[in-house]
C-alpha cells in the first residue's frame, strides 16, 4: 500500500516557484500530510522491518504512539526551519513527513533497535554502532534545506551512516547515490531501502574517496562525513557546475556541527562557506556594520 | 629478614605497589579506549575510595583494631578480585564522553561516570584500608611504615611503565596481580600463622581465576568512536605492525582509506594536481598521528595544490628544517619543491623508528644522498641549542602539535623566539594551525608571535607576519627580515590560484580582499549572528588586522577567548576559554572542540574534589566524642595535613612539566618524577624516624629544605636545564635524580612525623588526619592545572613554598611533649 502512496507522492515536476508554492499549499491544507500518515502503518513497518532482517519489532500502540509524536516533532521541524532559515522548504517537510524515521533507530554493531524513541522531544543524536550516529533530525533538516535539493537533482553521500539522510533525500531527488566505508555498517544499511520501496536509492560499501564515478553526468549535491583535510579530486569532479558539497566537521554527538558548503564557479574554481546556522539564529534584516569584502569572481 | 617486619612492612609495600600500578594502568587504560582526560576524571574520583577509607576506619576505629588480623589477611585477595571486577565493569559501561557536549545527552554520561566510580571505588577503599589501618595498627612505626608505603608506590610505577613495553595494554593487569598474590601470606590469621605456604598456594586460586578471566573473558576495547575504530571496519584492512610503550598502544594499519592527511586545493583540475598519495596509517591510542608511504613511488604533484608549499615556493632552494615530518612524506615534498637539503625532527619515537624505513627508500633514489637528508629524535629546543645551526625555512608539519604533549613548547614565546633565531637572514618560519572550529587559536598564535619577535627587539614584528588559510587550516609564515612587496604579491598569487585567502599581510586592506572561503565568527556571549547578505566574511583577517593594527579589537574574540601569548612557564595551547566564563561556555557547550574539553574536566574534578573534602574533613565530626583531642588541635591538624597532601601534589606536578620540556616526552618525566619522588620520600621518611621524639624540630628542618630546594629550583633549576638539554640521556636522567632526592627525601618527613603525633591517646585522629591528607591530594591535581593555565607553574611552585611554610607553623601542638619515647 505504501509503496502506491509513494509514487503517487513522488514529485514529478521540476524545480520551480510554481511547484513548490502549490506543494507548500498542500501541507498547509494537511491534505498531503493525511495522505502521507495514512501510507505508513503498522503492517507495512513489521513487513518492511521483517525484509530488512533487523531485530525492532515493536507493538501496535507502541507503533501509534511514535506516530502521534511524529506529529509534534514535524511541527518542531517547521519551526526550526522558519527559524533558522526565514521560511521552511516544503520539499524538506514533505520528506520527513515521508520518510519514517523510527524505521532507521537501528544499532547495528549492538543489534537492537530504539524504534519506540524515535520522534524524540528535544532531539538528539543516536549512536548506531561502528562509531556512526543518526543525526538529530533537526540538524538533519537544516543540512537537508540547506543543500537545496529539487526534483531533478542527483545526489551523493559519502557516509551512509543509518541511512536516514539519504531516504530523506531521495524523497525529494531523481537518484540518490550513498557510499559507506564501514563494512558491517554498509551491508546493514544496504537491506533496508528496499523494502521501504525506495527504489531511487542506491547504496553500496566502498571508498568514499572515488565517489561514484558510473554515475553519467556528476552530482547536483554531494554530501560528505570527512575527517581528512582534502576533498577528494574525484569528488570534485563529480561535482557538477554549480552543485553543492557539504562537508558537516565536528564530532557527531554535539547538537550540531559546522557544515561547510564548497561550490564550484564557471571557471571550475571552488569557494567555501563554513555555515553556522546550526548554532547561530541569523538576524535578517539587520544592517550589516562591516564593510562588505570582495566576493572572489563566481 | 625477620617475619615480625615482612608482617608490619610487607603487607602495606605490596598493596601500595599493585595500588599505584593500578592506577597507572587506569590512566593508560582510559587513554586507549576513551581518551585521557575522561580518564583523569575517573580515576581521581575512584582515588577518594583511598581517603574515604581512613574516616570509616576514624568512625568505626575500635571495630577495625579488633579485627585488624581479618582485614590484613582479606584485603590483599579481595583486591585481585575488585582489580578485575572493576577493570571488567568499566568496559561493560556505555561511557559515550563525546556525548558529555550535547545539552540533552550529558546526563546520561554523567550516571555512567558515577557507575565508573562505583566500579572502582572497591579496589581503592580496599587498599586505603589496608593501609590506613596499618598507620593505625602500627602507629610506632610510622616513618618506617611510610617507607614501605612511598617505595612501594615509587616502584609499582617502575614495574608498571616497564612492563607497559612489553605487555599488549588490555592485558597488562596480568603482569600486576601475581604481585599483589604475594601479599597473601604475609598477615596469614592466628591458626595460620605457621603455615604461610599453605596460605601462599590457596592465594592461588583468586588469582587463577582473575588470570582466567583476563585470558578468556577480556572485554576491553576501543571506543566506537575513535578514528581506529572506523579504520578496523574498513574490509581488508590489517594491522602491519603493533607496539607497545607508556607512550602508547601503536598499530599501523593497511586498508584503502588510508592516504597522506594533508590539506589541499580543491582546483586540482586547475593546477594539474593529484589527490593525496595513499598511505599506511599510524594510530596511537586510537587516534591517527601519521601517515607514512604506502609504496616507494608515488605522484607528487598534489604538492603543487598544497597549503603548506608556499614557503618553498618563496624561498625553496635554501636548507629546509622539517619540525615532523609527516612520516617522510615531507622530505619528498621538500626536495620536489627544491630545497638543497633537509634535516628532520620527529619527537614521537616510533614515528622516528618507523622512518628509518622510509629514509633507506628515500635515500636509494638517485640524486639523493645522505648528506641531503637527515633524521634526528630530538627536540626543536635541544637541537636548536646549538647557535650555529642556520636554515632557509623550518617547517612545522600540521600533525606536529597534537603528536606529543611536549610539543606544545614549540607554540610558547621561547618557542617561536628559538625557531626564529635559527633562521637565515632571508629565512621563514612555517606554522600551521588548525581552524576548521576555532579560528580563534590561529590569532592566539600570531599573538605569541608577535610577542616573541618584540621580545627579540624587532620594531614592528606586524611586517615579518604572513597569515594565509584554506576553509579549514592557516599557515603563519614569520621572516626573519621584512616581508617584501614582492613577496606578498606572490602569496597573492598562490592564494588566488588555489582559492585560498591572505588573511593578513602588511599593508592588507580588509575591504579590498577577495575571499574564497568565507568564515564567519564564533562567539560565545550571542545565539544570533548578522544574516549573510553582506558577502563572504574572514574572521580571521578581521582579527588579525585588529591586533596588528591597533594591538587590539573590539572583537569579542578579545575579550570572551583568552588569547594570551603561551610561554616556557604556561604552555598551554588548548587553553583559550576562560573559566570565569563558565556559564556561557556550558550554555553553549557544543561549540567547545574536543582538546579544549580537558580545562572544562579539570573543573568539574575540583568541584567533585572539593565536595568531596567537605565530606571527609565534616563526615568523622557526627562521632565527635572519640576523638580525644581539643577542637583548636583537631582545627590544627586538618590544617597541616591539607598543606602538606596540597603542597607534594604541587610540586609533583610543576616538576613534571618542567622535565617534559627537558626531556621532550610526558611519559618519561611522569614515571621519572614519580617513581625519583616516592622513593627517596619513602626513604626520607625512614630518616624521620630519629626524630620521633623531637617531631616538630625534625619537620621543622625537613620543611626548611623543602622551601630552599624549591627556591633554588625557580630560580636557577630552569637555566640549569637549559644548558643541559643538549646531554645524553643518562646524564639528564641523572641531573634529574639529583636535583629530585634531596628534595624529595625532604618532604618526606613532615607527614610522618605529623602522623607520629597522633599516638597513644591521640589515635582517634590518625586515620581521619590520613584521609585529608589523601582528600586534599586529589584535590592538588585539577587545582595546580587551574592555577597553572592561569598563573603559570612558577606560582604553583611558590604557592607549594608557600604550603610547606603554612604546614611548619601548623605542625601538631605539644607533639614534642605529649608524645612518648619509644
Amino acid at each position: 500500500m505504501m509503496f502506491r502512496v509513494e509514487k503517487k507522492l513522488k514529485p514529478a515536476a521540476p524545480r520551480g516557484a510554481s511547484i513548490l508554492a502549490a506543494v507548500s499549499l498542500l501541507i498547509a491544507s494537511g491534505w498531503l500530510a493525511s495522505s502521507a500518515q495514512a501510507a505508513w502503518t503498522y503492517q507495512d513497518y513489521t513487513k518492511a522491518v521483517k525484509a530488512s532482517e533487523r531485530k525492532m519489532e515493536i507493538g501496535e500502540a507502541d507503533f501509534n504512539r511514535i506516530q502521534q509524536r511524529k506529529e509534534r516533532a514535524l511541527t518542531s521541524i517547521e519551526s526550526y526551519l522558519k527559524e533558522r532559515f526565514g521560511q521552511a522548504d516544503p520539499l524538506v517537510l514533505k520528506a520527513f513527513k515521508e520518510t519514517p524515521r523510527e524505521y532507521f533507530h537501528y544499532n547495528y554493531q549492538a543489534n537492537v533497535g530504539s524504534v519506540t524513541a524515535a520522534y524524540e522531544i528535544p532531539a538528539h543524536p543516536w549512536g548506531i554502532g561502528y562509531g556512526s550516529a543518526l543525526s538529530d533530525y533537526l540538524g538533519q533538516a537544516y543540512m537537508t534545506q540547506l543543500a537545496k535539493p529539487t526534483a531533478n537533482d542527483v545526489v551523493l553521500e559519502v557516509g551512509t551512516g543509518s541511512g536516514f539522510q539519504i531516504a530523506l533525500l531521495s524523497r525529494i531527488v531523481k537518484e540518490a547515490y550513498s557510499v559507506e566505508i564501514i563494512k558491517p555498517l554498509g551491508e546493514g544499511v544496504a537491506k533496508i531501502f528496499a523494502p521501504l520501496g525506495y527504489t531511487n536509492v542506491q547504496s553500496k560499501v566502498a571508498d568514499g574517496y572515488f565517489g561514484w564515478p558510473e554515475v553519467q553526468g556528476g552530482f547536483d549535491i554531494i554530501m560528505l562525513t570527512c575527517a581528512a583535510q582534502y576533498v577528494s579530486p574525484e569528488l570534485l569532479k563529480q561535482l557538477k557546475q554549480g552543485g553543492r558539497l557539504i562537508v558537516p566537521i565536528g564530532q557527531p554527538f554535539k547538537k550540531g556541527q559546522f557544515l561547510y558548503v564548497f561550490t564550484k564557479d564557471k571557471d571550475g574554481k571552488i569557494h567555501s562557506k563554513k555555515d553556522m546556522g546550526v548554532f547561530f539564529i541569523p538576524m535578517t534584516g539587520e544592517i550589516q556594520k562591516a564593510q562588505p569584502k570582495k566576493t572572489a569572481p563566481q | 629478614m625477620s617475619s615480625r617486619v615482612i608482617t608490619r612492612y610487607g603487607g602495606i609495600f605490596i598493596v601500595s605497589l599493585v595500588s599505584i600500578a593500578y592506577e597507572i594502568y587506569l590512566t593508560r587504560h582510559f587513554a586507549i579506549t576513551n581518551w585521557s582526560e575522561y580518564g583523569y576524571w575517573i580515576i581521581s574520583i575512584a582515588m577518594v575510595g583511598f581517603s574515604l577509607s581512613g574516616v570509616i576506619i576514624c568512625l568505626f576505629k575500635d571495630f577495625f583494631q579488633k579485627y585488624h588480623q581479618t582485614f590484613f589477611f582479606a584485603v590483599p585477595p579481595a583486591m585481585m578480585v575488585f582489580s578485575v571486577g572493576g577493570f571488567a565493569l568499566i568496559n561493560s559501561i556505555q561511557f559515550n564522553p563525546l556525548e558529555l557536549q550535547n545539552a540533552v545527552l550529558w546526563s546520561n554520561q554523567i550516571w555512567n561516570i558515577g557507575k565508573c566510580y562505583l566500579a572502582l571505588f572497591p579496589f581503592f577503599f580496599a587498599s586505603g584500608l589496608f593501609v590506613g589501618l596499618s598507620f593505625l595498627v602500627y602507629c610506632d612505626h610510622i616513618p618506617k611504615l611510610y617507607t614501605a608505603d612511598l617505595v612501594g608506590a615509587g616502584l609499582g610505577a617502575l614495574i608498571l611503565l616497564a612492563a607497559m613495553s612489553f605487555v599488549h595494554p588490555f592485558y597488562l593487569l596480568a603482569a600486576v596481580l601475581p604481585i599483589l598474590w604475594l601479599a597473601v601470606p604475609v598477615n596469614p590469621p592466628g591458626r595460620l600463622a605457621g603455615r604461610r605456604g599453605t596460605v601462599l598456594l590457596a592465594g592461588l586460586v583468586p588469582l587463577l581465576a582473575c588470570l582466567a578471566w583476563l585470558w578468556w573473558g577480556n572485554n576491553a576495547s576501543f571506543c566506537q568512536y575513535k578514528a581506529i575504530s572506523t579504520a578496523r571496519n574498513v574490509e581488508n584492512n590489517r594491522v602491519v605492525t603493533e607496539y607497545y610503550s607508556p607512550r602508547g598502544y601503536y598499530q599501523l594499519l593497511h586498508n584503502y582509506t588510508e592516504r597522506l592527511d594533508v590539506d589541499l586545493s580543491n582546483n586540482y583540475e586547475l593546477l594539474g594536481a593529484a589527490g593525496p598519495p595513499d598511505a599506511l596509517g599510524l594510530y596511537r591510542d586510537g587516534d591517527r598521528i601519521t601517515a607514512f608511504p604506502r609504496r616507494m613511488n608515488y605522484d607528487l604533484s598534489y604538492t603543487r595544490a598544497a597549503l603548506n608549499s608556499f614557503p618553498y615556493i618563496l624561498r625553496g632552494t635554501g636548507r629546509a628544517l622539517l619540525i615532523g615530518s609527516q612520516g617522510g612524506f615531507r622530505i619528498r615534498e621538500a626536495l620536489e619543491l627544491g630545497a638543497a637539503g633537509v634535516e628532520v625532527l620527529e619527537t614521537e619515537p616510533v614515528v622516528h623508528r618507523l622512518l628509518q624505513d622510509e629514509l633507506k627508500n628515500l635515500l636509494s633514489r638517485p640524486g639523493v644522498d645522505s648528506k641531503k637528508v637527515s633524521v634526528r629524535y630530538a627536540s626543536p629546543h635541544a637541537f636548536l641549542a646549538d647557535p650555529d645551526r642556520r636554515f632557509e625555512i623550518i617547517d612545522v608539519s600540521s600533525e606536529f602539535l597534537d603528536q606529543g604533549q611536549a610539543n606544545k613548547y614549540v607554540f610558547t614565546v621561547e618557542g617561536f623566539q628559538e625557531l626564529f633565531s635559527a633562521l637565515s637572514d632571508q629565512g621563514v618560519l612555517s606554522v600551521p594551525i588548525l581552524i576548521s572550529e576555532f579560528t580563534v587559536y590561529a590569532v592566539k598564535t600570531a599573538n605569541t608571535i608577535r610577542q616573541a619577535l618584540s621580545g627579540l627587539g624587532l620594531p614592528n614584528p606586524e611586517n615579518h607576519i604572513l597569515v594565509y588559510r584554506s576553509s579549514w587550516n592557516a599557515r603563519i609564515l614569520v621572516g626573519r627580515s621584512p616581508f617584501r612587496e614582492e613577496d606578498i604579491n606572490r602569496l597573492k598569487e598562490f592564494c588566488a590560484q588555489r582559492s585560498f585567502d591572505t588573511s593578513y599581510y602588511p599593508g592588507l586592506k580588509p575591504e579590498e580582499a577577495t575571499i574564497w572561503n568565507d568564515l564567519p565568527a564564533i562567539s560565545f556571549e550571542n545565539e544570533t549572528m548578522s544574516a549573510s547578505t553582506g558577502g563572504p566574511r574572514d574572521a580571521l583577517m578581521d582579527d588579525l588586522t585588529a591586533l596588528f593594527g591597533r594591538g587590539a579589537a573590539a572583537s569579542s574574540n578579545w575579550t570572551f577567548f583568552n588569547l594570551t601569548p603561551s610561554t616556557y612557564d604556561r604552555p598551554f595551547f588548548y587553553a583559550v576559554l576562560k573559566l570565569r566564563n563558565i556559564k556561557e561556555i556550558l550554555k553553549r557547550i557544543d561549540l567547545v572542540p574536543r582538546p579544549e574539553m580537558g580545562n572544562l574536566i579539570n573543573l568539574a574534578v575540583l568541584t567533585q574534589a572539593v565536595l568531596f573534602a567537605l565530606i571527609v574533613l565534616f563526615l568523622p565530626l557526627i562521632r565527635r566524642g572519640r576523638i580525644d583531642l581539643k577542637a583548636r588541635e583537631i582545627a590544627r591538624g586538618i590544617f597541616y595535613f591539607m598543606c602538606l597532601g596540597l603542597g607534594f601534589l604541587f610540586v609533583e606536578i610543576v616538576l613534571i612539566e618542567r622535565f617534559t620540556l627537558f626531556l621532550n616526552d610526558a611519559v618519561s618525566a611522569f614515571g621519572l618524577v614519580l617513581s625519583v619522588m616516592l622513593i627517596f620520600s619513602g626513604l626520607g621518611s625512614g630518616f624521620a624516624d630519629r626524630f620521633l621524639t623531637r617531631p616538630n624540630r625534625g619537620a621543622s628542618k625537613a620543611v626548611a629544605v623543602v622551601i630552599l630546594m624549591l627556591i633554588l629550583l625557580a630560580a636557577i633549576f630552569s637555566s640549569l636545564l637549559v644548558r643541559a638539554v643538549q646531554w645524553p640521556w643518562p646524564a639528564k636522567y641523572g641531573l634529574i635524580v639529583a636535583a629530585l632526592a634531596p628534595l624529595s627525601f625532604a618532604m618526606g618527613m613532615p607527614f610522618p612525623l605529623g602522623l607520629s603525633t597522633f599516638r597513644g591517646t591521640r589515635t582517634g585522629f590518625l586515620p581521619w588526619a590520613w584521609s585529608i591528607n589523601g582528600a586534599f591530594s586529589v584535590i592538588a591535581t585539577p587545582l595546580a592545572n587551574i592555577l597553572a593555565v592561569g598563573y603559570g607553574y612558577s606560582v604553583v611552585l611558590l604557592a607549594s613554598a608557600g604550603l610547606y611554610f603554612l604546614a611548619a607553623i601548623f605542625f601538631p601542638k605539644g607533639s614534642d611533649t605529649t608524645v612518648s619515647s619509644r
